[in-house]
C-alpha cells in the first residue's frame, strides 16, 4: 500500500478541534520582539567579515586577477577568486531534486572565464572588519578585457547578437545547428491538433506580450556565517529555504564530502524562490578554509539586486480561437524567456501551466531559453506560470470582449475540472478551477458600480504544487509534550500548521507541541522549502508520524493493561479500550503513557523518511478594480479579490496572508517594477527607492477567499497555497485598464509613462 | 572628539572627526577649517551616502545640537524657522501650519515618519536635489535663507542657493542657519503637489510650488509658481505666473498656467521618469496645484 | 514503473539519460517524483514530465 492510499483524505466525522482554527503562530513572538536569529545575526569568537568584489562589467574577458596588494593590507586573512575552486564539469547533478548544471553554479558563484553580468562575484577577501574587507576589494586589481554585452531577450536571440557562451547550441531543434548562439534549449509542450483546432474556430485572437524581469524582492539579503576547522569539518548557518541544499552545493564546490558540510538554518525574511540556490555559502566556506577563522558574509541591497535571481523578462506571441459560443478550439503560444547569464529561465513551467485552467483539446506551447548579460535568474513564486498567464490571461479577455461573453462565464464554460486531459500531461482529480472563479463572480465586490476611469478585470491563475523527500522525528518528552523535529525551513508559519496537523492527531494542545528546524545532521535529507511544498508534503509526513507515535501508545497500553493492541483504540488524547469487552480501564492520557516510557520498553518516538507525492494542483482567480489618472497615467487600485483553492485550510489567517502577499507582489510586477540598465548594461537601479515596489499606502485590504476542494492525497486535504495567488495578478490589471480607459497595454509595467503615452496615442496627441 | 574609522597600518589611516559644536560660530569655525567638511543636519542624505561609500568627508559637523537653529520663531514681519528644524517639529508649529500649509506639506512629503523625525529644510536645500520636495513650495513663499559664514551673516532668496545637482552657491565655511518666511499678504494661499508612480517614499518626478494672492474682487494680483525635479534645480517660472496675474484663475488661466509650466520644463530622461512624460505630467501638477492654492487664498 | 522505464530506455535509447534523472511521473492523477515503486495498472495512464521545482517556499 503506497503512503497515498495510506494517507488519502478523509471527511472527518467529528469537528475538528485544531485544524481550520487560527492559533498563536509559534515564531510570532520573537519576529515582533526582534529576538529571531536570521542569517546574519550569528556572531562566533574570532569571526571575519566577508566581502565580495563584483563586476562592473556586463560582460568581460578576466586576463588576471591580482590580489597581492589587497592580502598585503593589515587585517585581511585571506583572499580568493576563481584559481581557489576547482572547475566543474558540465553535469546535470542533483541537488536534492533539483537539477542544477554545476558548471554554471561554479561560474555563477564566481566568474572563471569571463564576468557575465555587471554584479558578478569576481574575487571576496575576509577581513577583522567589514571596513577593512571593502577597502581591501578596492586594492584587488582586474583586468577586464571588455566585451559587447546583450541585456535584452529579444537582441540576444538575434543571430549577430554578442555570443554569451561560445560552446552553446540550442537544444531540443532538428537538425541540431551549426553555429553557438544564445538560445539554449526550444521545447514543446502539446495537445491534439492546433492547426485543426484555429481551421475550425469562429474567433482569433492573436497578441504579442513583453513583461521585465522582476526581483523577489524579500526583505533580508542573504546572509551567512562559515567554519570550517583544522580537522576537515566544516559548518554553516545561512538565511535558505534549504539547507540541505547548501549543504549539497557547498560540498560539491568546495571538494569536501557531504558528511563534513553541516549546514543549519536561520530564520528567514523572505525567499519567494530567490534563496532556492547558493550566492555567499561556498566563498565563506573557501575564505573560512584558507584562513581557519568563521567568515560571515551579509549582501548589501545593491548586490541583492545586481547579483541574484530575478525571474525571467519575456516576449511572448498567443494565439486562441474559439466558437462564437464561446468555445475554445485551440491555445498557441511562443514564450522567449531570458535566462540571465546561465540556461534555466522558468519557461518550461511557464508553458506547462500556460493553458492549465482551462479544458482544451488542442495545445501547442513553444518555449525558448536564452542567455543574456544579466544575474542568473532564480525561482519566483510559481516560476515562469505568471509570465505565460500574463499573455493567455490577457488574450482570454480580448476574447471575451470580442464576444460579448462575460469573462467569468469564459472561463466557466471552458474551465479545467477533474478529468480534464492537462496540456502538459497529466489528467486532473478533484481540482477547484470552476469554485475559484464561482468564489469571484458571486463575490459582493465583483457587483460594486464602477465610477469614471474605474474599470475592473479579471484573470485566473495555475501552480502545480509539488511534494518531494521528507523526514520528519516526533520525540515524545517525558512530560508528554512533543519535540517535533522538521527539515524544512519555516517562511510563511508551517511549523505552526505542521504542529496543529500533529495536535490534532495526537488529541493534545497545540502548544505541548514544539517544532524546531533540525540541522542536516540531525534528520534525513529534505528538499528546501519550495514549489509551495511544506505544509502539504511535511505537514503529511508528520501526520505519517503522529499515527506512528500513536500505535506505540496504544502498544504500551495494551501492554500495561495486558491486552491486545488490537482492543486499545487512541481517542482525544488517550488511549481506551475499543469497547467493553476489552476489559474495564481507566484511560491512559498521553502524559501518563510518557511518564511511564522508560517501565515500558524506552523512550517513544516517531519518524517519517519518505518521498511525498500527490500534490493536489491549486487555481486561483482574481478580481481587480482601478482608477486611472487620464492626465498621468497613475494606476489607483481601488479593490483586489483573490480566491484561491487551499484544498483545506490548516491556519485560515496564515493562507489569507500568502493570498494577500502573493497578490501585492503582483501588484508591483504590474505597475513599477523594472530594472533599468545604461548603455554599458549596468544596473540603475538596484535599491529598493528607484526599484518601485508597492509600499502600504498604495495598496486597499486584499480580500482573500478560501476555496476548499480537498486534496485526495492528503489526510486533511491540503493543496499548497504559497504561490498561484501571484499568477493571475498582471493579466487581471491589464484588463483592469482596458476596462478602465478602453487602452489595451501587452507590455509590463503598466508605469504611468507606459499608460499616459497609450492615452495620449487613443487621444491621437 | 576625533576618532580613527579604522587604523589599517601604519601608512594608511583613514580618520573621520565628529564634532557636535553648540553655537553657530563655532560650527562655521568648524566648517572653514577643513576642505572635507560637512555638514549633518538631520542626516537623511548624508548618512545614506556615506554608507554608500559615496562621499568620504573628513570631518562632519553635527548643528542639531545648536539650539538656535532649532527654534521657529515669530518676527514681526514674518516667522523663522531654524534650518535644523525637523520635518516633525514643524508640523506641530500651529501658526506655521496655518500660514504656510504648501511649505509644510511639501516638507512633510519627504520620507517616512521616521525620516521627518530627522529631515531637515536646511539639509534638504543643501543637498541641492533638484527634485527636493521642500525647496519649490519655499521659493513659492518667497522665502529668504539666512547664511553664517567666515565672512559674517547674509540673506539670500532660497532660490539662488542651489545652482545645480549638488552643488550650492554657499561659499567655504558658509552654513544656512534659518529660512524667514515673510508673513504673506491677505488672501494668499500656498500649495505643492508632486508627482510619483508611488504613494509615499519616493522621490518627485515633477513638483510644482505654487503661492498667488487674490484681491477683494477674487482676481489675482499676485503669483510666485516654482517647478521641481524638471532642471538642474528648482525653477522660478515668471512666464507660469504671469498666466494667473491678473486673472479669476479660471479655466482659460489655468491652460495657459499649465502650457507655460510644461515650456519651462527642461528634464532629462533617467530612472524616474521620462522626458516627455516629465514635460506633459509637469503642466498637469501646476494645474493641480494652483487650483489648491486658490481655494486656500479664498478661505483666508 | 522501473520496467516501463527500462522498456523505454532500451526502445528509445536517447531517452535514457532523461530517464535518469531530473523527470516526474504522472500516473493517473497523481504527480510522483520519484516513481521507481509505483505499481501500474494495466489500465493506468503514465505521463512523463519534467520535474517541477518550483518558487515560492511557502505553506
Amino acid at each position: 500500500m503506497s503512503a497515498a492510499e495510506d494517507l488519502g483524505y478523509q471527511e472527518k466525522t467529528h469537528e475538528l478541534k485544531w485544524v481550520g482554527k487560527n492559533v498563536t503562530r509559534t515564531d510570532g513572538v520573537d519576529k515582533v520582539t526582534g529576538r529571531a536569529q536570521f542569517g546574519a545575526d550569528l556572531i562566533m569568537p574570532g569571526m571575519l567579515f566577508g566581502a565580495v568584489l563584483r563586476s562592473p562589467h556586463a560582460h568581460a574577458k578576466i586576463n588576471g586577477i591580482d590580489t597581492s596588494k589587497a592580502e598585503a593590507l593589515k587585517g585581511v586573512k585571506a583572499v580568493i577568486c576563481r584559481d581557489d575552486f576547482a572547475d566543474q564539469p558540465s553535469e546535470m547533478i542533483q541537488v536534492g531534486e533539483l537539477s542544477v548544471n554545476i558548471r554554471d553554479v561554479i561560474r555563477n558563484v564566481m566568474a572563471r572565464e569571463k564576468a557575465m553580468y555587471d554584479g558578478h562575484a569576481i574575487a571576496a577577501v575576509a577581513a577583522t572588519t567589514a571596513a577593512i574587507a571593502r577597502k581591501a576589494l578596492k586594492l584587488i586589481e582586474v583586468d577586464y578585457e571588455v566585451l559587447p554585452h546583450v541585456i535584452d531577450v529579444e537582441e540576444a536571440m538575434k543571430p549577430d547578437a554578442p555570443l554569451l557562451n561560445e560552446d552553446m547550441f540550442t537544444d531540443g531543434v532538428d537538425p541540431k545547428p551549426d553555429k553557438p548562439s544564445n538560445i539554449a534549449k526550444r521545447l514543446e509542450i502539446k495537445l491534439g491538433d492546433v492547426e485543426a483546432g484555429f481551421a475550425d474556430a469562429d474567433v482569433v485572437i492573436e497578441r504579442e506580450y513583453r513583461t521585465r524581469p522582476v526581483h523577489q524582492g524579500y526583505i533580508e539579503p542573504h546572509a551567512c556565517v562559515a567554519s570550517y576547522t583544522e580537522d576537515g569539518q566544516g559548518e554553516v548557518w545561512a538565511s535558505t529555504p534549504g539547507h540541505f541544499l547548501v549543504r549539497a552545493i557547498t560540498a560539491r564546490l568546495c571538494g569536501m564530502d557531504v558528511s563534513k558540510v553541516k549546514a543549519t538554518a536561520s530564520e528567514i525574511g523572505g525567499g519567494f524562490g530567490g534563496k532556492n540556490i547558493v550566492y555567499l555559502e561556498p566563498l565563506a566556506m573557501a575564505l573560512s578554509r584558507k584562513c581557519g577563522r568563521p567568515v560571515k558574509m551579509a549582501m548589501h541591497r545593491n548586490e541583492v539586486f545586481r547579483a541574484t535571481g530575478p525571474t525571467s523578462g519575456s516576449h511572448m506571441k498567443v494565439k486562441i480561437g474559439a466558437k462564437r459560443d464561446g468555445k475554445i478550439t485551440a491555445g498557441w503560444a511562443e514564450l522567449m524567456f531570458q535566462a540571465g547569464a546561465f540556461p534555466g529561465s522558468p519557461v518550461f513551467p511557464a508553458a506547462m501551466c500556460a493553458y492549465a485552467c482551462y479544458d482544451l483539446e488542442n495545445v501547442l506551447v513553444i518555449g525558448w531559453d536564452v542567455i543574456a548579460n544579466r544575474p542568473k535568474t532564480t525561482a519566483y513564486r510559481a516560476p515562469g506560470a505568471q509570465i505565460s498567464a500574463f499573455a493567455v490571461e490577457s488574450a482570454m479577455d480580448e476574447l471575451a470582449r470580442e464576444l460579448g461573453i462575460d469573462p467569468i462565464d469564459l472561463r466557466l464554460m471552458n474551465a479545467a475540472k477533474e478529468g480534464t486531459k492537462a496540456a502538459y500531461g497529466p489528467t486532473f482529480g478533484p481540482v477547484g478551477q470552476v469554485e475559484s472563479l464561482e468564489a469571484i463572480k458571486n463575490h459582493p465586490n465583483y457587483k460594486i458600480p464602477l465610477g469614471p476611469n474605474q474599470g475592473r478585470g479579471v484573470a485566473s491563475g495555475f501552480w502545480f504544487n509539488i511534494g518531494g523527500e521528507t523526514s520528519v522525528t516526533m520525540n515524545v518528552n517525558d512530560d508528554g509534550t512533543i519535540a517535533l523535529t522538521l527539515g524544512n525551513p519555516d517562511l510563511s508559519g508551517t511549523r505552526t500548521s505542521i504542529s496543529v496537523m500533529a495536535a490534532e492527531e495526537l488529541g493534545i494542545e497545540p502548544d505541548r507541541i514544539r517544532p524546531t528546524i533540525g540541522d542536516t545532521t540531525s534528520l534525513g535529507f529534505n528538499f528546501i522549502s519550495a514549489g509551495s511544498r511544506t505544509t502539504f508534503a511535511v505537514g503529511k509526513a508528520t501526520v505519517e508520524a503522529s499515527r506512528v507515535v500513536i500505535d506505540e501508545f496504544r502498544a504500551r497500553a495494551a501492554a500495561t493493561w495486558d491486552i491486545p493492541v488490537e482492543a486499545v483504540v487512541w481517542e482525544d488524547g488517550h488511549a481506551r479500550p475499543a469497547s467493553s469487552n476489552a476489559g474495564d480501564f481507566e484511560p491512559l492520557s498521553l502524559e501518563d503513557i510518557a511518564r511511564e516510557a522508560k517501565k515500558t520498553g524506552g523512550p517513544i518516538a516517531g519518524h517519517v523518511e519518505t518521498n511525498v507525492s500527490g500534490a493536489g494542483p491549486s487555481f486561483a482567480t482574481e478580481a481587480v478594480d482601478i482608477e486611472v489618472d487620464p492626465e498621468t497615467g497613475h494606476i489607483k487600485v481601488l479593490r483586489f479579490t483573490a480566491a484561491q483553492d487551499a484544498g483545506k485550510a490548516i491556519q485560515p489567517n496564515f493562507v489569507e496572508g500568502q493570498y494577500q502577499g502573493a497578490a501585492v507582489q503582483g501588484i508591483g510586477w504590474a505597475l513599477n517594477e523594472e530594472y533599468i540598465y545604461d548603455d554599458k548594461g549596468r544596473l540603475e537601479n538596484p535599491g529598493f527607492l528607484d526599484y518601485r515596489m508597492p509600499v502600504a499606502s498604495d495598496l486597499p485590504m486584499i480580500d482573500a477567499v478560501i476555496v476548499e476542494v480537498p486534496n485526495p492525497n492528503h489526510p486533511y486535504g491540503v493543496r499548497g497555497i504559497g504561490e498561484t495567488s501571484i499568477v493571475p495578478v498582471m493579466a487581471a490589471m491589464a484588463n483592469a485598464l482596458e476596462d478602465a480607459t478602453d487602452v489595451r497595454i501587452n507590455e509590463l509595467p503598466l508605469s504611468p509613462p507606459r499608460v499616459l503615452k497609450a492615452l495620449n496615442e487613443k487621444n491621437g496627441g | 572628539m576625533a576618532s580613527d574609522r579604522v587604523n589599517w597600518n601604519g601608512s594608511d589611516v583613514i580618520t573621520m572627526r565628529y564634532e557636535a559644536p553648540e553655537t553657530m560660530e563655532a560650527a562655521v569655525e568648524l566648517l572653514s577649517s577643513d576642505e572635507g567638511a560637512r555638514v549633518l543636519a538631520g542626516g537623511t542624505d548624508l548618512l545614506v551616502q556615506l554608507r554608500a561609500e559615496m562621499i568620504e568627508p573628513s570631518l562632519v559637523v553635527d548643528v542639531k545640537r545648536i539650539a538656535a537653529m532649532r527654534e521657529i520663531t515669530k518676527e514681526n514681519d514674518g516667522i523663522r524657522v531654524g534650518a535644523a528644524v525637523a520635518g516633525a517639529e514643524l508640523g506641530e508649529h500651529e501658526e506655521f501650519k496655518a500660514t504656510w500649509p504648501g511649505v509644510l506639506e511639501a516638507f512633510e512629503l519627504i520620507g517616512s515618519t521616521q525620516i521627518q523625525g530627522r529631515a531637515t529644510m536646511g539639509g534638504n536645500l543643501c543637498n541641492a536635489s533638484p527634485a527636493a520636495d521642500s525647496v519649490p513650495a519655499m521659493i513659492a513663499a518667497g522665502a529668504t535663507a539666512t547664511i553664517l559664514g567666515p565672512g559674517g551673516q547674509r540673506d539670500v532668496p532660497v532660490e539662488d542657493i542651489a545652482i545645480g545637482p549638488g552643488q550650492t552657491s554657499l561659499d567655504k565655511g558658509e552654513l544656512v542657519t534659518s529660512f524667514f518666511f515673510p508673513k504673506p499678504a491677505a488672501r494668499t494661499g500656498d500649495a505643492y503637489l508632486r508627482f510619483i508612480p508611488r504613494t509615499e517614499m519616493d522621490i518627485a518626478v515633477v513638483g510644482a510650488g505654487i503661492c498667488l494672492t487674490l484681491d477683494d474682487s477674487d482676481i489675482c494680483k499676485a503669483a510666485r509658481v516654482s517647478l521641481g525635479a524638471v532642471a538642474a534645480r528648482a525653477l522660478v517660472v515668471d512666464e507660469a505666473a504671469d498666466a494667473l496675474i491678473g486673472t479669476p484663475v479660471d479655466e482659460a488661466a489655468l491652460a495657459k498656467l499649465a502650457e507655460a509650466a510644461s515650456a519651462a520644463a527642461k528634464p532629462i530622461d533617467d530612472k524616474r521618469g521620462t522626458k516627455e512624460f516629465r514635460i506633459q505630467v509637469m503642466g498637469v501638477m501646476a494645474r493641480r496645484t494652483a487650483e489648491i492654492a486658490l481655494a486656500r487664498a479664498k478661505a483666508n | 514503473m522501473r520496467y516501463l522505464f527500462r522498456t523505454l530506455a532500451e526502445l528509445y535509447p536517447d531517452l535514457g539519460p532523461h530517464l535518469e534523472q531530473g523527470i516526474a511521473v504522472a500516473i493517473d492523477d497523481v504527480i510522483y517524483s520519484n516513481a521507481w515503486l509505483e505499481p501500474l495498472e494495466p489500465d493506468s495512464e503514465a505521463y512523463i514530465l519534467p520535474q517541477i521545482g518550483g518558487g515560492k517556499s511557502a505553506a
